[in-house]
């Protein structure tokens, strides 16, 4: 497998906190202290006109342009506006891709709508200055249907407005309080349960928690706090069937899975955590569930023929294929750390512990990580839900990683009808950092 | 001492209100108190004081020791600090106060502590220092102690608790009463009080309202002692259809918001926006105050006490905030406050959680306890012995309303049921539609109404309307109710077709409810920002309660108890892990059940049965405005009418916009980003 720098994107004029992907993978927008959003997209080449003599006559040819590429982005809108007086923490898209949210540290919230489906001007339509949270505001993220938005913040609640397109109006539908500490994230995590819906929020602390809740009746409630982490929680990712993906300042990434019954007193149980997995704070998780499994013997065959898995294999338990194991762990990039450990499930002081998994037959996703060391962790996503080291890619960045973000990957027949979207069987990574810059990938498996 | 582990399950209040603990934003001792601190690095001193906070509730109280229960390692600060409740009003470092503020600088032991002062004072002859004690019984508290000890009603739990709290307060055992000055402990109904509280903040109402549409032609319908607050205001507007048009037309003035509730008030002073909030609160005083005022006037005209210092008042309420309420001072608004004693209206919030926890450990669980007769603030204030309002129906039978000043000592429990409403928010919103109905529009809303339309429509979404009997032939009129997002946010509009010939539904009256901080927000947002410029909210006022489900549900109510432990002592439960969800519930729908009991009759909807109740509230409604008549008579001189100089001065707080702590502070977390 290899990761390939495709392009950096420039612009911002200070550190860059955040970078969110449009659902049709289309856009993306980002942004930071500079209190600017954009929005970037790939750069579409103008054709090309050249004047020479040719035969003694001057001649005008046209170099036909070539087709837009995933290597040159460029900003195709900056969203500036008086309210985010403070660094804009957070951007969201709605599904739909004509509403786009943005948070800052000054508590400020701004509802943006695209002018026209086929334009990049955008247009703040509702605008909240310290009318829901009462200080910085650290992330955003609406709901998968787009019924409802999340934010979240350092006064320690966690708000759900209820969106509605008309008349446009965001109102607050639940104002929540659990957490003892700043909440740093929020993200949204399909998980079906009976007579309900299926749309369950996840928020993560500076308490060391994450906190589950779901909406009953007219009100989200809290259904269960996940305990575990050693330290701040900076960020959740939902992965393939409802499990979640949590990252920490305590230098490791946990899976939680879905809890197989009720009686367990919590909607999720510890299932997988991987410590040391950076050697400095994890800030951002993200996730790609690709479109096709990839057999396991099929990826081992492709790429590293014959090899023999390493003995510290073993202490993986039996429920990690070993072949497979041993040879994601030999990828191009060897981890920078040693020791990093893979412990199925938590003996310690984490509640119930998923049972050990069946042995791995395919990949099916991908997560990545991204840290304050600078570098960005890739791990395979198995069928069996546990995820397992691929590679780490030290200096990714020249200063710390605030945000990691997957393209999302289209069905092809979906991604046909969306113009203008470019290579979209790609797996492409955003990543974006205090160094002012956002960087693009190409993850090739 | 019950501290936080009194709070209800249900209720979210104290939770919420406790944004940023003292550790992290108390940002008042290092700026104001300490200002030469900032820059000593002197060691803490030795000692077990390291960090902790004294509190001081009130200024003319015993001096406080600090509280057992703040934890050394939630306070860095390294050197000895005081923060009192007026502090935490002036500040707006955290949304309203830290929870240890509050709990442990009114508690029973300060009271408690009192009894101890006074019979001392009493023995060394000093009768004039000694401060009688009062204590008023919220009704929300009655309907808690009613759910928790299984009694029928919450007249049951209050005669108990009257008996309860005269045990509690009363003398030290080796004490003869016969030597006692004052030998009593005098417990009241706030119910009472409200009815004078009601008056005035509907009175106010009308006066605000018809300041912004015209002055006295607003007034369609017909007249009480309430309209008297009008009569002073210019008149802007023509007669006859101008006049209606003026009445019906949107106010270009936000809504008057309802200022009962002490999380809610806290939060509009000190929020960014509140510069758009504050002018808009209603002004009366709540019912909690009102009680105050009225309390140490009956205890100072009672003979037993008449030698003696300013009374004592104690609060009982259903919430933590109330004990903030109460350290704000009185005095009235501005130019017409008359001079005032300086002193406090509520010297100390209990809550019905810490009083439980006091009465058990000094008589055992109130369900042992026998009733005993309260004392009635009313009766003792004599107003029967006054002349009648002259702006009061004074020819009108009476059917539903006791002679005030009757020979029994006690409140009239049919009367104050009558005036009662369900929710548990305190009866505001009901008093003041009916009022307004009945002076602008000269409908009558019947007992009840609001409580039915409430049960008729209990889901996001839904609406219900009841059917008015209007006095003027050819209009109809109804008035409906629609549900918002949830059920703690509705709308309660009167609907009037005004004219036969001209046979348009017009909106006259909208009333809204907002009961939970996520409603309050919503509706915050609302008023500040039409939604078109020059627009109004659609509101002419809204009930804005910081609890969801309003104050039945209030944090310092009694939790439920595990069924299996139903003696179980409120510290022994406490710990014990918070009580599900679904028990809070439980309770709060028995609690809301046994207050509703309490409350007025359900209207029938066929039109001769609305007619009669229709008839039989117009009486009582009449007979109430006499009644209030002479109150106000008795209470504030002969001419003294609902809003006018005397009862501004006495029953109406000033709110006040609190600046946030600029950026620039050393201690301010602005700056910080992470």
């Amino acid at each position: 497998m290899s990761v390939e720098l495709l392009d950096t994107l420039m612009g911002h004029e200070d550190r860059v906190w955040h970078a969110a992907w449009s659902a049709c993978g289309r856009w993306l927008a980002t942004c930071g202290g500079d209190r600017t959003i954009r929005i970037w997209a790939p750069l579409i080449p103008r054709p090309r006109t050249v004047t020479q003599m040719v035969d003694g006559v001057m001649t005008k040819q046209v170099h036909e342009a070539p087709p837009p590429s995933l290597e040159r982005w460029s900003c195709v809108a900056r969203l500036k506006t008086h309210l985010h007086q403070r660094t804009v923490r957070a951007v969201a898209w709605r599904h739909c891709g004509r509403f786009l949210v943005s948070v800052a540290f000054d508590a400020s919230m701004v509802l943006w709508q695209r002018t026209s489906d086929t334009s990049n001007e955008w247009t703040p339509v509702i605008e909240i200055e310290q009318e829901g949270h009462g200080a910085e505001i650290k992330s955003v993220a609406w709901s998968p249907d787009g019924s409802f938005l999340a934010t979240c913040s350092r006064d320690k609640r966690v708000i759900v407005w209820a969106f509605c397109e008309n008349p446009l109006e965001l109102e607050i539908a639940s104002d929540l309080y659990g957490h003892g500490q700043d909440v740093k994230h929020v993200a949204w995590v399909d998980l079906p349960a009976e007579g309900e819906s299926s749309q369950c929020l996840v928020s993560s602390s500076y308490d060391d928690t994450i906190m589950v809740w779901r909406l009953r009746g007219d009100d989200f409630e809290c259904t269960g706090v996940l305990k575990g982490h050693k330290s701040t929680v900076w960020a959740t990712a939902a992965l393939s069937g409802s499990r979640i993906a949590s990252v920490s300042d305590d230098l490791s990434l946990r899976i939680w899975e879905p809890a197989p019954s009720q009686d367990l007193g919590s909607p999720f149980i510890s299932k997988q955590t991987i410590s040391q997995a950076h050697s400095r704070p994890i800030y951002s998780v993200s996730h790609c569930a690709l479109p096709a499994a990839i057999p396991l013997d099929a990826f081992v065959a492709r790429h590293a023929p014959g090899q023999v898995p390493p003995a510290d294999v073993v202490r993986l338990g039996p429920a990690i294929d070993a072949a497979a194991v041993g040879t994601l762990a030999a990828a191009d990039d060897p981890p920078q750390h040693e020791g990093e450990d893979v412990v199925m499930g938590d003996a310690g002081d984490t509640g119930p512990v998923a049972e050990a998994p069946g042995p791995a037959s395919a990949i099916i996703g991908l997560v990545a990580t991204g840290a304050g060391d600078n570098a960005v962790g890739l791990f395979a996503e198995m069928d069996n839900g546990t995820v397992v080291p691929l590679r780490r890619h030290g200096r990714a960045h020249s200063l710390e990683l605030n945000s990691v973000a997957f393209r999302p990957l289209l069905r092809p027949d979906l991604a046909a009808r969306i113009p203008g979207l470019v290579d979209p069987q790609q797996v492409v990574l955003a990543t974006a950092s205090d160094d002012g810059t956002i960087r693009i990938w190409r993850v090739s498996l | 001492m019950s501290g936080p582990s009194s709070f209800s399950g249900a209720a979210l209040l104290s939770d919420l209100n406790d944004f940023i603990g003292p550790s992290q934003a108390c940002v008042l001792p290092p700026v104001s108190r300490l200002p030469s601190e900032k820059n000593t690095t002197a060691a803490p001193p030795a000692g077990g004081n390291t960090g902790m906070i004294a509190i001081e509730g009130q200024v003319d109280a015993p001096p406080t020791p600090a509280p057992p229960t703040a934890p050394a390692d939630d306070l860095p600060l390294e050197k000895k600090v005081e923060i009192t409740l007026a502090d935490c009003l002036a500040c707006s470092g955290c949304v309203t106060s830290a929870e240890a503020v509050l709990v442990n600088s009114q508690s029973t032991t300060e009271v408690l502590r009192l009894v101890e002062t006074n019979h001392r004072l009493a023995q060394e002859g000093k009768t004039s220092e000694i401060r009688p004690i009062c204590v008023t019984i919220a009704p929300q508290i009655a309907a808690s102690f009613a759910a928790r000890y299984q009694l029928a009603s919450p007249a049951e739990a209050r005669g108990r608790l009257a008996h309860a709290i005269r045990r509690l307060f009363g003398l030290p055992a080796d004490v003869d009463p016969a030597e006692a000055t004052p030998a009593r402990i005098w417990v009241f109904d706030e119910r009472e009080a409200r009815r004078v509280g009601l008056a005035e903040a509907a009175a106010e109402f009308l006066h605000r309202f018809c300041a912004a549409r015209g002055g006295p032609a607003a007034l369609q319908g017909c007249s009480t002692v309430l309209a008297a607050s009008v009569a002073g205001l210019p008149a802007r507007s023509a007669s006859g259809p101008a006049r209606r048009a003026a009445a019906a037309a949107p106010a270009s003035a936000g809504p008057i918001l309802a200022s009962a509730c002490p999380g809610w008030t806290c939060y509009a002073e000190k929020h960014a926006r509140a510069a758009l909030y504050v002018p808009m609160l209603a002004t009366t005083s709540s019912a909690t105050r009102v009680a105050g005022a009225l309390a140490r006037r009956a205890v100072a005209a009672d003979a037993t006490a008449r030698q003696a210092g300013r009374p004592f008042h104690v609060s009982v309420q259903m919430c933590y905030d109330k004990k903030l309420e109460a350290a704000r001072r009185s005095g009235g608004l501005g130019d017409e406050a008359a001079p005032t004693d300086g002193g406090l209206d509520v010297d100390c919030v209990l809550t019905a959680g810490e009083l439980d926890a006091a009465i058990r450990a000094a008589t055992g669980p109130l369900d042992g306890l026998p009733s005993e007769q309260l004392d009635s603030l009313l009766a003792s204030l004599g107003p029967s012995d006054c002349p009648s309002h002259p702006a009061s129906p004074s020819n009108l039978a009476s059917p539903a309303s006791a002679t005030p000043g009757s020979p029994t000592p006690g409140p009239d429990e049919d009367l104050l049921s009558d005036m009662e409403e369900d929710a548990g928010a305190g009866g505001l919103l009901e008093y003041l539609l009916r009022a307004a109905a009945y002076e602008l529009f000269g409908l009558v809303l019947p007992f009840g109404a609001v409580a039915h339309l409430r049960r008729a429509a209990p889901t996001p979404g839904s609406r219900a309307s009841l059917p008015l009997a209007p006095f003027t032939p050819g209009q109809t009129a109804r008035l409906e109710t629609r549900v918002g997002r949830n059920a703690d946010t509705r709308d309660f509009v009167l609907l009037l077709v005004a004219d036969a010939d001209d046979p348009v539904e017009r909106e006259v009256l909208t009333f809204g409810t907002a009961y939970g901080f996520r409603n309050i927000q919503n509706v915050a947002r609302r008023v500040t920002r039409p939604a078109r410029p020059g627009a109004g909210s659609g509101w002419d006022f809204v009930e804005m309660m910081a609890c969801p489900g309003a104050c039945l549900n209030g944090a310092g109510q009694l939790r439920p108890v595990d069924p299996d432990k139903p003696d179980m002592s409120p510290e022994e439960a406490a710990l014990l892990p918070p009580p599900s969800p679904e028990a809070a519930r439980a309770l709060l729908r028995l609690v809301a059940e046994l207050y509703g009991a309490d409350a007025g009759r359900t209207p029938a909807t066929d039109s001769d049965a609305l007619q009669a109740l229709t008839a039989r509230t117009h009486a009582a409604w009449l007979a109430e405005m006499a009644w209030v008549g002479r109150a106000y008579g008795a209470l504030f001189g002969q001419d003294a009418i609902p809003y006018g100089p005397a009862a501004r001065a006495a029953l109406h707080v000033r709110y006040n916009v609190i600046e946030a702590p600029k950026d620039s502070d050393p201690v301010s977390l602005a700056s910080v980003e992470w």
